[in-house]
């Protein structure tokens, strides 16, 4: 399995940003331009005319891009949102001995990795177990293993999986 | 149902990390689709649940939440989700 992620800064409406991002970093992935990137019912990226699986997130002023051979999810959660981040795991139960943003965004790639919405949080069966390179999440299907990174300024969490 | 409506626009920017985009939340219609006006990301989406059971004491369940935001999430669905609980 291939897996590549980038961040991108932006100005701007998030979600023209972020389809802008992706169209650059699918040419520079594959190759090509002319790839086209449509919506799912639920939301999810999918791309046409390009095998490979395109998961997409903002968080103001970053989107991040995940593209790869099998199916992945990404997500970028600013530092900023630390207090925020915070009181919402604690509420969600969700304890992790790692950066409140990491533990958030590690949760969030899980989730769109399995498309599953914000909702499915509220179970309280969600947790985040640190690792030497992410964080072992529990509680959205089988236990899917994230990457994070600290980056100056948001916390970055990736996973993949094959279906 | 309008106090509660009128909770939660302040919840909402409240809970959003930047005050100024989540303003159009204090004037926009009951039906009118919050993601459209507002960033309405993840954390703002949590962050108003939160509030919201801190508020009134409630407890809300993945139903509850699925059901509010199933095809796009107002603040009459929010009101109605917080007086089902």
């Amino acid at each position: 399995m291939s897996i590549s992620v980038s961040v991108h800064a932006h100005r701007g409406a998030p979600y023209q940003a972020g389809r802008l991002a992706a169209r650059a970093a699918l040419a520079a992935w594959c190759g090509r331009d002319d790839i086209e990137i449509v919506n799912d019912p639920d939301g999810a990226p999918r791309l046409v005319g390009q095998d490979g699986f395109i998961s997409i997130s903002h968080d103001a002023p970053w989107v991040a891009i995940a593209l790869g051979d099998a199916r992945c999810g990404v997500d970028v959660c600013a530092v900023a949102h630390e207090p925020r981040v915070r009181r919402i795991l604690a509420s969600l139960g969700i304890t992790a001995a790692a950066h409140p943003c990491l533990v958030f965004a590690g949760v969030e790639a899980a989730l769109k990795l399995r498309r599953e919405g914000v909702w499915t949080l509220m179970d309280r069966a969600v947790a985040a177990e640190p690792h030497e390179l992410g964080a072992r999440i529990t509680g959205i299907g089988a236990p899917i293993d994230v990457r994070w990174e600290l980056r100056d300024g948001y916390a970055l969490a990736w996973t993949e999986e094959r279906a | 149902m309008a106090v509660a409506v009128d909770d939660l626009r302040r919840l909402i920017v409240e809970a959003a990390p930047d005050r100024m985009q989540a303003e159009p939340a204090l004037t926009c219609g009951e039906d009118t689709l919050l993601d459209q006006v507002i960033p309405f990301s993840s954390v703002i989406v949590l962050g108003v649940i939160v509030a919201v059971e801190d508020r009134y004491a409630i407890r809300v369940t993945k139903q509850m939440l699925a059901h509010a935001l199933e095809s796009g999430v107002t603040l009459r669905k929010l009101a109605q989700m917080i007086e089902g609980a």
